[in-house]
């Protein structure tokens, strides 16, 4: 460590080569009180030589103190700063001013042995010792003050653009609610001019400025100021206001620590707006699911009802109260059935579910309802909607008889053939018996002859009538049942053989021994066999052209194992000429007929269709041979796609 | 009671074809006919009766309105229209719009009968209509 040189006897033994170090005035401080100063000490000569340094100049430039001593101050200023240098320590000796603070007006820059440059602030001072000039510097790294000046200039910078462009007018009062600082959203906000406001203004006089300007609602400005006052006094942190010109405020108001507060202004009109419209809009909706008729229900993830509008009410006849929280599976139970059950044991429903169910309501009716069920996209509430259908299917089975009467109606001639024939007989044979009896010519075996021709007769004519019975009898229920499609063809043929005997048409039967059953309801499939078998009639007499000319026309009922495993393929194909191909796509449509006016209702094929689907078969056409072919694919009872057998259930308790 | 004399050559006795297409109804009428001692002859259809009358040339014809092939109200008209003698006929028909349409066609028939037949009335009718007849050389 390089000892300051305090008395003199030191001076008179020179080193060679290096100038004696100057003598150290009193006033200078004792080396260990520089050496633990954290500034950098420097004394220089009149030369600039330095002469002193202290151990903070290791700390800041990097140097070792016995390094400078002898070296040109200028060593630890940047190149480009030495020349200028010289020219200002000229000036400061032969100035007036003992000390200078040096970058009181530039920043002054230091350089670091490694030649890192770094700010730093300057104390110099000059000083007389025995006739000597010599300086003494104090320097400062300032570059971390530096740094954080820049860092603030920079934040308020920040600060203040953020203020002049938020969203929110805003006001800050000091203590004794003097103006401090606004912004200009403020002024376009209330629609003052620039210039209106200046920082010191009282609050009352802002208010008198606004209320001058016209902003707010008021019988005068004097009114609105004393109106704002008053309500001012008790100081509600967050308020609403509404401007002259129709715009609406949100204040919020908080206090600041030194007694000061802030006031933010937001225009909230829009938002206002907005949230009146979905009132509204929610308020129509509610209307709307209250007026539907159709019983309309949310649910929660569990399925137990959330809400439910007054229609669910009277559809089902429980209250408000006991809606709430039941499970759906009260009111509908065979809701189940639609869920999907995961391995986890997670329940959710396919997107959505629109089937015909069976409802139950509080006095345990069961009726029919259409229902659609959807889930909300969030998946935790799910939307039902059900109507009840009694009525459309009343409406349904009266039209299914309606149907079978006209299609009876349009067999009666057919009919009246068929049961005239065994009836003929037994008349006859009948008679014969009574003259032979008369004669005396009746032996034992003639009458049993006679009597057995009769009951078998008898037996035939019975079985006719039976089956126009079971076909005009009215269906209770769409309930779904066993049957047998080879049975249902064959009465099917023979409530039509009469009238196609008439019509010259041969009708080949076609069933396999052990025709499996089908579920579905068998005089349905009866009637759409009849169906089928009118219009080969028809098709087969329209194409008839010279009646002389007549040919074996034939119509042929086969039931056969289908192509798909597992399914029953019934056809009825005739020898009418087939189907034009461009009405082929068009024949199953409900009132589409080739018959001229009056004669073809249309329903038919349209009837039969519903029919087949609705028991989950198919029903084609397709040309084939000397006429057309229409084929029908069932599914035996184990193989039904559809899930209904539950309802069949149900219906066995 | 019905019954002819019994020394009358059977031979020489008026013969009746009965047309039906139900094989009990023809049966039963031909037993009644048979066990009044008059002869016939059975043809199943229009086309076939129409053969037979030429063949067997029948003084009677009781036949069924509603046969397949030709029926009887055609096969009456291709009869008359082959301008032989023709027979009586008797039509028969358990359907009300045939009856009514034959009543109608003036066919020239004798009678036209609605099933279901009493044989009782049948067999007089058909007697009548042997009994009109002139006899043949």
């Amino acid at each position: 460590m390089p000892k300051v040189f305090l008395d003199k006897s030191e001076q008179d033994s020179p080193r060679p080569g290096r100038p004696p170090p100057p003598s150290v005035p009193d006033f200078v401080p004792s080396n260990d009180l520089l050496e633990t100063i954290y500034d950098v000490i420097i004394f220089v000569d009149d030369r600039q030589v330095i002469r002193y340094v202290n151990r903070a100049v290791e700390r800041c430039f990097g140097y070792g103190q016995w390094e400078l001593i002898g070296q040109p101050l200028t060593i630890l200023l940047p190149e480009r700063d030495r020349t200028a240098h010289f020219g200002h320590v000229r000036k400061f000796a032969r100035g007036k001013i003992p000390a200078h603070i040096m970058a009181a007006r530039r920043t002054v820059h230091g350089q670091r042995k490694d030649g890192t440059e770094f700010p730093i602030e300057v104390n110099i001072s000059r000083h007389q010792q025995s006739g000597e000039t010599f300086f003494a510097a104090a320097v400062r790294d300032i570059s971390g003050r530096m740094q954080r000046e820049s860092e603030n200039t920079r934040l308020s910078v920040l600060l203040q653009f953020a203020f002049e462009n938020m969203e929110e007018g805003m006001v800050v009062y000091g203590p004794g609610e003097t103006l401090i600082a606004y912004n200009q959203r403020f002024l376009s906000l209330w629609g003052l001019r620039p210039g209106t406001l200046r920082p010191g203004m009282t609050h009352t006089e802002i208010v008198e400025a606004v209320a001058n300007a016209g902003q707010y609602r008021a019988d005068s400005p004097a009114q609105a100021v004393r109106d704002r006052l008053n309500s001012f006094k008790t100081f509600f942190p967050d308020d609403h206001v509404e401007t002259r010109d129709g715009k609406v405020l949100s204040i919020r108001r908080r206090r600041l620590p030194d007694g000061g507060f802030i006031a933010t202004y937001r225009d909230v009109t829009d938002l206002q707006l907005a949230q009146r419209q979905i009132r509204e809009s929610q308020a129509k909706l509610k209307a709307i699911v209250e007026c539907a008729g159709e019983a309309i229900m949310t649910l929660d993830t569990d399925f137990r009802i959330e809400t439910a509008n007054s229609s669910t009410i009277t559809m089902f006849g429980w209250s408000t109260e006991h809606l709430n929280g039941m499970s759906i599976e009260e009111l509908i139970p065979e809701f189940g059935k639609y869920l999907d059950r995961d391995t986890q044991g997670n329940v959710s429903i396919s997107s959505l579910v629109s089937a015909e169910m069976r409802a139950k309501k509080r006095d345990g009716n069961i009726f029919p309802i259409d229902v659609v069920v959807s889930a909300m996209p969030q998946r935790r509430t799910y939307v039902v909607m059900a109507r009840d259908i009694s009525e459309q299917r009343v409406l349904r089975e009266q039209l299914a008889m309606a149907s079978r009467l006209s299609t009876l109606g349009e067999m009666a001639t057919g009919m009246a053939h068929e049961l005239n024939q065994p009836l003929s007989v037994m008349r006859m044979a009948a008679d014969n018996a009574a003259i032979r009896i008369e004669r005396g010519m009746a032996d034992d075996d003639y009458l049993t002859e006679a009597l057995n021709l009769i009951g078998s007769q008898a037996e035939k004519l019975a079985k006719t009538i039976l089956n126009l019975k079971i076909f005009a009898r009215r269906e209770k229920s769409d309930i779904k049942q066993l049957f047998n499609p080879s049975d249902a063809a064959a009465a099917a043929c023979h409530l039509m053989r009469g009238q196609l005997t008439l019509a010259q048409i041969d009708v080949i039967e076609n069933y396999p021994p052990e025709c499996p059953s089908v579920a579905g309801i068998g005089i349905q499939f009866e009637q759409v066999i009849i169906n089928l078998l009118t219009n080969a009639r028809d098709a087969i007499l329209e194409n008839r052209g010279d009646p002389a000319m007549q040919r074996r026309d034939k119509i042929t009922v086969e039931i056969a194992p289908g192509k798909a495993d597992g399914t029953i393929e019934i056809s009825v194909g005739d020898t009418g000429g087939g189907i034009p191909a461009g009405i082929m796509d068009k024949i199953f449509n409900p009132f589409f007929t080739s018959k001229e006016v009056g004669k073809g209702t249309g329903l038919g094929l349209s009837i039969s269709y519903g029919i087949i689907t609705k028991m989950g078969g198919m029903i084609s056409a397709e040309n084939h041979g000397p006429g057309a072919r229409i084929v029908i694919v069932l599914y035996p009872e184990t193989g039904m796609p559809t899930g209904n057998e539950g309802a069949a259930e149900q219906e066995k308790q | 009671m019905l019954a002819l004399t019994p020394d009358v050559n059977k031979d020489l006795l008026p013969m009746v074809l009965v047309v039906d297409d139900d094989p009990l109804q023809r049966g039963e009428i031909v037993r009644c006919l048979g066990d009044i001692g008059i002869s016939t002859h059975e043809a199943a259809d229009g086309k076939s009766a129409i053969d037979a009358v030429r063949k067997f040339r029948p003084a009677v014809v009781i036949m069924d309105i509603r046969m397949p092939s030709l029926d009887g109200v055609n096969a009456v008209k291709s009869l008359a229209l082959q301008g032989q003698v023709m027979p009586k006929i008797i039509l028969m028909t358990g359907d009300p719009d045939s009856l009514y349409a034959a009543n109608n066609a003036r066919l020239g028939v004798f009678a036209v009968i609605e099933k279901p037949v009493p044989l009782r009335s049948l067999c007089r009718f058909v007697v009548a209509a042997i009994a009109s007849e002139k006899p043949r050389p």
